[in-house]
């Protein structure tokens, strides 16, 4: 059964059809904390079945843990991905990402089994290549067996979040690392960019604004943030409003840019909105009233939230892994018609001319 | 291969830089097996390696040729100054005890030698100083010699018999002798002088730079344009294959790692966009466009009024055939 990977800076996420009408997600966080060696500590990691590897006499705890484990210890956790590619200053972070992509997406069922793996579009602001990251993270699927594809990341919103709409939309994935927008029409895309900014870098400012330790500003962002709330003077939650708007516009002045650089067709463009850094509470009316305010060169009917907030309230950063998924299901189901088809016409009884 | 001591018998400070400028050959190889550049690219690159080291090793016999000249410089430049202090002398001489023809041969023999050696000399050091090098520099040279020894003999020969024997036939061999001297010496300067033309001509085209067909700007575009060309017509993206070995990984895992599954969430979903995908993908939906719409219209309108212009002029032809066949 084919597969849907979302490889990001925070979190690395691998989607495949469950059981009935379902979907189902793996997800791990794409972290990691060094700890010391000890066979106390060990045993306690192993009963409370904690994920962890040993190299020597240091530990590296994997996953949403490492976060835990972070703010206990108030400890940094270690990042293998940076800007929504392999970071190249953490010597650990490929076989950390290898360790972690083997845990979500398993073994196949059988060979040559489909995955679409999501990937950053070329930033715009930076001078970051992901052509590297991209053939890396497709070389560790492959190495598991798999029949590997890329796809973008924001056109993987579009297949997620605008199927209602023939999959003509903006798809925009607000990551952590990064924030990946696709402009597409009719499934195909028209113009795909990344902006090397996203959840990090609203951390790292309010952190430098404020100064709170990262990791705190990440777990206050997450659990105890809404844009509907009054702030009080020189909080956490007033900072990261003010860069979050700030995020938003930076994003919103990019996308108008680059849609002056194209002739887009003359069709309604609904916005689908997705990625980890996009499900602080009332981040979609800030982002609809920018929008509305923006004049953008093309007609924007709605801007759509991920589904799940809707219906199952879970986390919207399931958005990418849904949409590779689609691509991956699409693709072997296209494949299949061909084989059928291919041995229908092998099976076709040859007409002999009478004499 | 680069030769060995491919940059000796040049100062040191320029043998580094022409080893930290030279390309070596694995990194030409790997440009040529990886296709990184496209095929007239990497002629450009080839080239222009081949060209570099063509220059360097110009270069290296350059400075090898101006310790040469430097030292035929010195000597010639002497001779010459030799030779011209020796005829204005001889001039000086001359005005000083006012020179005639009834004047006492002793004077006659002694400004005439000096004036006549003086001239050889002249010539000589002109010779030296734009001698050239072997093949024909050899032919030079011996023409010089044998032109400064005949010119000299004339003076020496002069000197012997101008006091009793100044007769015909020895003052015509004194004169052919010297006159055959001069007129090799003369000769010689302007061959010389004409080759040296000639060669330095030869070298303001190489030093020009004719093979610049490609700028570092424009393979650098050629690298782009390639990599844009191995993209996958699938999928947009390169179509590059990144193998890796089978790494020999130092972590030990951990218990939960190696035993417990993964956890899963389950989300009730149909996916039905999959099948809307594949629709959009071949085409089965209908588009509600205006701008598509009319795009079509227009060009279905201009792809019929191209064809009736083009059976048009068809009949017209056929038409003009027939009159012409008719007439």
């Amino acid at each position: 059964m084919a597969k849907g990977l979302d490889v990001g800076t925070m979190n690395i996420i691998s989607a495949e059809k469950g059981k009935g009408d379902s979907i189902s997600f793996s997800q791990q966080r794409n972290a990691f904390l060094e700890m010391e060696a000890g066979d106390l500590a060990q045993n306690m990691l192993d009963s409370a079945k904690i994920l962890y590897t040993q190299k020597g006499n240091m530990i590296n705890v994997l996953g949403e843990d490492a976060f835990k484990f972070s703010n206990v210890f108030n400890k940094s956790i270690r990042r293998p991905m940076k800007q929504g590619i392999i970071s190249p200053d953490e010597k650990e972070s490929i076989p950390m990402i290898k360790l972690i992509i083997e845990r979500v997406l398993g073994k196949p069922e059988k060979e040559g089994e489909i995955v679409y793996i999501s990937v950053p579009a070329s930033p715009v602001d930076s001078k970051i290549n992901v052509l590297y990251h991209s053939k890396t993270i497709e070389a560790l699927a492959k190495r598991l067996g798999y029949q590997t594809s890329l796809i973008d990341e924001g056109l993987a919103v579009v297949f997620s979040e605008l199927g209602d709409f023939n999959f003509t939309g903006i798809g925009i994935s607000v990551g952590a690392g990064m924030t990946n927008i696709t402009v597409a029409y009719l499934a195909t895309p028209i113009v795909s960019f990344s902006i090397a900014r996203g959840g990090d870098w609203i951390d790292e400012q309010v952190s430098s604004a404020t100064g709170v330790a990262n990791e705190r500003i990440t777990a206050i962002k997450e659990s105890d943030f809404s844009f509907d709330s009054n702030y009080e003077i020189g909080s956490v939650q007033g900072a990261l409003a003010l860069y979050y708007d700030a995020l938003i516009t930076y994003i919103i002045a990019n996308l108008k840019s680059k849609l002056s650089e194209v002739a887009p067709p003359d069709a309604e463009f609904p916005i689908a909105v997705a990625g980890g850094s996009s499900r602080a509470k009332g981040f979609m009316e800030v982002f609809e009233k920018r929008i509305s305010e923006a004049n953008l060169p093309i007609n924007i009917s709605t801007v759509k939230k991920n589904r799940y907030v809707l219906s199952d309230s879970k986390d919207p950063i399931y958005s990418i892994a849904r949409g590779s998924l689609i691509a991956a299901l699409t693709k072997e189901d296209a494949e299949f018609v061909e084989t059928v088809e291919d041995k229908l016409e092998k099976e076709k009884p040859v007409k002999v001319a009478s004499v | 291969m680069l030769p060995d001591d491919w940059t000796a018998g040049v100062p040191n400070t320029q043998r580094y830089k022409y080893l930290g400028n030279s390309v070596s050959p694995p990194f030409v190889q790997v440009i040529v097996e990886r296709k990184i550049l496209s095929q007239s690219c990497i002629n450009s690159v080839i080239d222009r390696i081949v060209y570099s080291y063509a220059k360097t090793i110009y270069y290296i016999k350059y400075l090898k040729d101006v310790m040469e000249s430097k030292i035929r410089y010195y000597f010639g430049s002497m001779v010459f100054l030799s030779g011209l202090v020796l005829s204005i002398g001889a001039i000086g001489f001359a005005i000083m005890v006012h020179l005639n023809r009834t004047s006492d041969p002793s004077e006659i023999i002694t400004t005439y030698g000096f004036l006549g050696t003086g001239l050889s000399f002249t010539l000589l050091g002109i010779n030296l100083m734009i001698s050239q090098r072997r093949p024909y520099g050899l032919y030079s040279n011996l023409v010089m010699i044998f032109g400064f020894l005949s010119s000299i003999c004339g003076v020496v020969f002069f000197a012997t018999i101008y006091s009793n024997n100044w007769v015909y036939p020895n003052v015509s061999y004194v004169a052919f002798v010297y006159a055959s001297g001069i007129c090799l010496l003369s000769g010689n300067v302007f061959g010389n002088a004409v080759v040296k033309l000639i060669e330095e001509r030869s070298r303001l085209l190489l030093e020009t730079d004719t093979i610049n067909q490609y700028s570092i700007e424009d393979i650098e575009k050629e690298v782009e344009k390639t990599l844009n060309e191995s993209l996958s017509n699938d999928s947009g993206f390169s179509a590059f294959s990144l193998d890796m070995k089978e790494d020999i990984s130092s972590f030990v895992l951990g218990k939960a790692l190696k035993e417990s599954p993964q956890n899963k969430i389950e989300v009730k979903d149909s996916i039905r966009e999959v099948e809307c995908l594949q629709n959009t993908i071949s085409g089965k939906i209908k588009v509600t466009d205006s701008g598509i719409d009319l795009t079509s219209k227009m060009l279905s309108a201009t792809m019929k009024q191209s064809v009736l212009e083009q059976n048009k002029s068809l009949s017209d032809k056929l038409k003009t055939k027939f009159n012409s066949i008719r007439r």
